[in-house]
């Protein structure tokens, strides 16, 4: 379990510092894929886009679902996806072309204390 | 992963290593939708989600809660823009994560004493949203035909929000096992700032508004199982003086 220290208590991350917060990170996987934007539409933060359509122009009707392009995230810094690891992405998807390959966990005073990154689905006990 | 499972255990029984009943499938299943069709639920089925809330429990039953459902297309309009233009003054001020150096540098302060004092609202992820919304990235009520505002009564027993926290997910649990989809949506609070918008919701003293709940029908159908934290679970089961068994939940 991770330690909280005065200083964690004390210090808020940057949010556009990668050193202090580490943001999701998703794989897709292109063999998979097939460049629907069905992801890209439903990513609560608008974080994902593709090479032909961004989330704005498939939620306003300008673009379709369909051949839009593999996704990718859609942020100024590579570092800071803004991904929360929600994965309502991956459940949308209709190919299972989703992966997360870092969940969220920010630092300092939001680190996390109790839970542990190996993300699994829920399982009947 | 997990697919849908196609047979389920019946209700009301338990035997170890069985597959999700109907409630706990729905439970699992559940996704924040956040594309819908045009076309809302009927009203009878937005009466029938409500019952749901109506049924919820709550401490002393003192059922601390008043529901507004919002369906006209005009004002669920009025809500997205004005959220918006909220959240884009708000952004032109607290938002440190874009822009030149010098913007970022002077903004920079500013923006940590109020997520200093209200770190809550000011979580790297609603802050990250909120940035999003303010560059027209994307939406804030996800173009939901209906909004389930859910006002909390803030005279209710021991601790009202988690009365209406209970309350609304069983709305939400409801509405996917009917085979819609919802969100819930914490950024409504914004509209508070607005008096016309407290005025027409009635949001005065004793009142209070948190969290809605958009519904709809699912556009694409996203409800499935996701990965989840795993949980390091204290487990007391021993005499008074041994430590806790640390368990992982989730293998
Ligand atoms: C109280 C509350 C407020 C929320 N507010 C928002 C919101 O403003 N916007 C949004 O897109 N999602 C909102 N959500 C949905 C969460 O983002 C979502 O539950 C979380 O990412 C987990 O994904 P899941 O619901 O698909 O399991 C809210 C959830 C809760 C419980």
């Amino acid at each position: 379990m991770a330690t909280f220290t005065l200083r964690d208590r004390f210090i808020l991350p940057s949010y556009d510092n990668p050193e202090q917060m580490r943001y999701g990170r998703l794989e897709f996987d292109p063999d998979k894929c097939s460049e629907c934007g069905i992801c890209v539409l439903v990513c609560p933060g608008g974080s994902l886009r593709s090479s032909r359509a961004t989330k704005t122009e498939l939620f306003q009707g300008e673009k379709t679902i369909g051949k839009c392009g593999p996704p990718e995230f859609d942020t100024a810094n590579p570092e800071i996806t803004l991904c929360v690891a929600c994965f309502d992405c991956g459940a949308a998807c209709p190919k299972d072309a989703i992966r997360i390959q870092t969940s969220f966990d920010p630092g300092y005073f939001y680190k996390r204390l109790t839970q542990i990154p190996e993300m699994k689905y829920p399982n009947p006990y | 992963m997990t697919k849908n499972q196609v047979t389920l255990s019946p209700l009301g029984h338990y035997a170890e290593g069985m597959p999700w009943n109907p409630v706990e499938k729905v439970i699992m299943e559940r996704r924040s939708i956040r594309g819908f069709r045009k076309q809302p639920l009927p009203d009878a089925m937005i009466r029938r989600i409500l019952e749901a809330a109506r049924f919820a429990p709550s401490a002393g039953n003192a059922q601390p809660w008043k529901f507004i459902v919002v369906k006209s297309p005009e004002m669920l309009a009025e809500m997205e823009k004005d959220a918006r233009r909220f959240i884009k003054l708000l952004m032109f001020f607290l938002d440190y994560t874009r822009g030149g150096t010098l913007r970022r540098m002077l903004v920079r302060p500013l923006s940590k004493l109020f997520i200093r004092f209200r770190y809550n609202e000011f979580h790297p992820v609603p802050f990250g949203l909120m940035s999003q919304i303010a560059q027209d990235k994307t939406p804030v009520f996800h173009g939901a035909p209906t909004l389930i505002l859910i006002l909390e009564d803030r005279r209710g027993v021991s601790a009202p929000p988690t009365d209406v926290g209970v309350c609304g997910q069983n709305m939400v649990l409801a509405a996917h096992s009917l085979g819609a989809g919802t969100c819930w949506i914490g950024l409504v609070k914004l509209l508070m700032y607005y008096r016309k918008w407290r005025k027409r919701f009635g949001v005065k003293y004793p009142y209070q508004l948190n969290d809605c709940i958009a519904v709809g029908w699912q556009k694409p159908r996203a409800d499935r199982q996701v990965p989840r934290e795993v949980q390091m679970v204290s487990w007391f089961d021993k005499g008074l003086a041994d430590p806790p068994r640390v368990e992982q939940q989730g293998a």
